[in-house]
């Protein structure tokens, strides 16, 4: 392997996780999240062997993953069949709010499809800010948008979230 | 916000219940997105790592049996320019060339600059003509130790210089721009143009654009 591989997969390997979740949701299955992240660090290490270096490594690994998936992923991708395997339950209880207490056991299935109905716009905004942990000035440069609209998408989308989770879950209760 | 907006922001959201409901909404929605975190699979990490070292070595082996069969068709086509031309007539393109600027046409062929070690020197500016770097390493072209840089301008051309602190071997066909020892000369091979100067310092330059290399001459003053 040359210096300049290795220095390659010292600077972007911490950052997988970010790469990983980015990719998980804007697939439907686990391993075509994989494969969209084998195919972000492709890309990224050839445009690294071409001597770019980025001075924020998470987003530029961030702005190539969301190309992988403008080109290549978003004629295969389908919506979610309503197929999403159930996952463990999660406790979030930050509170004695009712709202806390009644979104304490939504379990990730549930908030994944709520993630996958919004728009694209939004549900990219949410990944990036939420998720991913990017500042709304950092996600405005990824997706090339102003910040105000991603601060507004990010808005809304956080609370269709909740909305939606929060409906199924009531929903679930009562039948 | 400032402090000031911040603490009347609070305050209007103690008094206003629509907005409270808003921004308890949007709480609530965080929480469940960021409930979505996960960590990549040990085996995606131990994939990537492999990807990038079969990778690294397949080029390897693709770049040592692409050389290969460059020497071979460098070699033959010196070979049949010999024989065939009659030295001083036809194309000077198919005259043998010193071995790092054989060398550096061939890397300019193929887009590539030597990248063994980072380069020494910053790239010259070459804003002032319309270029910008694209690509930097530093290495040894044929047997000359250099700083590579590649630039490109809006329009796409291709600019490829080469800074050694030794000056680089003349060109067969080499046509000089000033009389006497050591002065800068272009010559053409294969379709591309070279330049080469000793001042402001040691640099061989290449394009397929001879009017890029004229501007840099001039730009460079390396008459």
């Amino acid at each position: 392997m040359t210096t300049s591989d290795f220095d390659f997969l010292q600077r972007t390997l911490p950052c997988m996780d970010l790469v990983y979740n980015l990719a998980r949701r804007c697939t439907t299955h686990h391993q075509d999240a994989e494969d969209l992240v084998q195919e972000t660090y492709l890309r990224a290490l050839k445009s690294w062997r071409s001597h770019r270096r980025p001075d924020k490594v998470e987003a530029w690994l961030a702005t190539i993953c969301l190309n992988v998936v403008r080109s290549d992923y978003r004629r295969r991708s389908r919506r979610p069949a309503e197929q999403l395997q159930a996952e463990a339950g999660l406790d979030f209880r930050s509170g004695d709010h009712t709202e806390d207490t009644a979104l304490g056991s939504i379990d990730k299935s549930a908030v994944h499809r709520a993630l996958w109905e919004l728009p694209d716009e939004q549900r990219i905004a949410v990944v990036l800010v939420d998720i991913c942990g990017f500042t709304s000035s950092e996600t405005a440069r990824i997706t090339r948008s102003p910040r105000g609209t991603v601060l507004s998408r990010v808005h809304r989308g956080r609370k269709a979230l909740a909305e939606t989770t929060t409906l199924r879950q009531v929903y679930k209760h009562e039948t | 916000m400032s402090d000031r907006k911040s603490e009347q922001f609070e305050a209007h959201l103690l008094t206003c219940a629509d907005c409270w409901h808003e921004v308890t909404r949007a709480r609530g929605g965080r929480a469940i997105g960021e409930s979505l975190r996960e960590l990549a699979p040990q085996s995606l990490r131990e994939d990537i790592r492999a990807t990038a070292q079969s990778e690294s070595s397949s080029s390897g082996r693709f770049q040592l049996r692409w050389l290969a069969a460059a020497v071979v068709a460098v070699t033959l086509t010196a070979i049949a320019g010999t024989a065939l031309l009659r030295p001083g007539h036809g194309d000077r393109s198919m005259v043998q060339q010193p071995e790092s600027i054989a060398q550096a046409i061939i890397d300019f062929q193929n887009g590539r600059i030597p990248a063994e070690r980072p380069v020494e020197r910053d790239a010259p500016d070459l804003a002032g003509i319309g270029f910008t770097v694209s690509g930097a390493g530093s290495g040894e072209v044929g047997n000359v130790e250099v700083d590579g840089f590649t630039y490109q301008d809006q329009a796409g051309r291709r600019l490829q210089l080469y800074v050694s602190r030794r000056p680089f071997p003349e060109a067969a066909g080499a046509e000089m721009i000033l009389d006497g020892p050591g002065s800068p000369w272009m010559a053409s091979s294969q379709g591309i143009g070279l330049l080469c100067a000793q001042k402001p310092f040691p640099l061989l330059a290449l394009s397929e654009d001879p009017d890029v290399l004229q501007e840099l001459s001039t730009y460079l003053s390396v008459s």
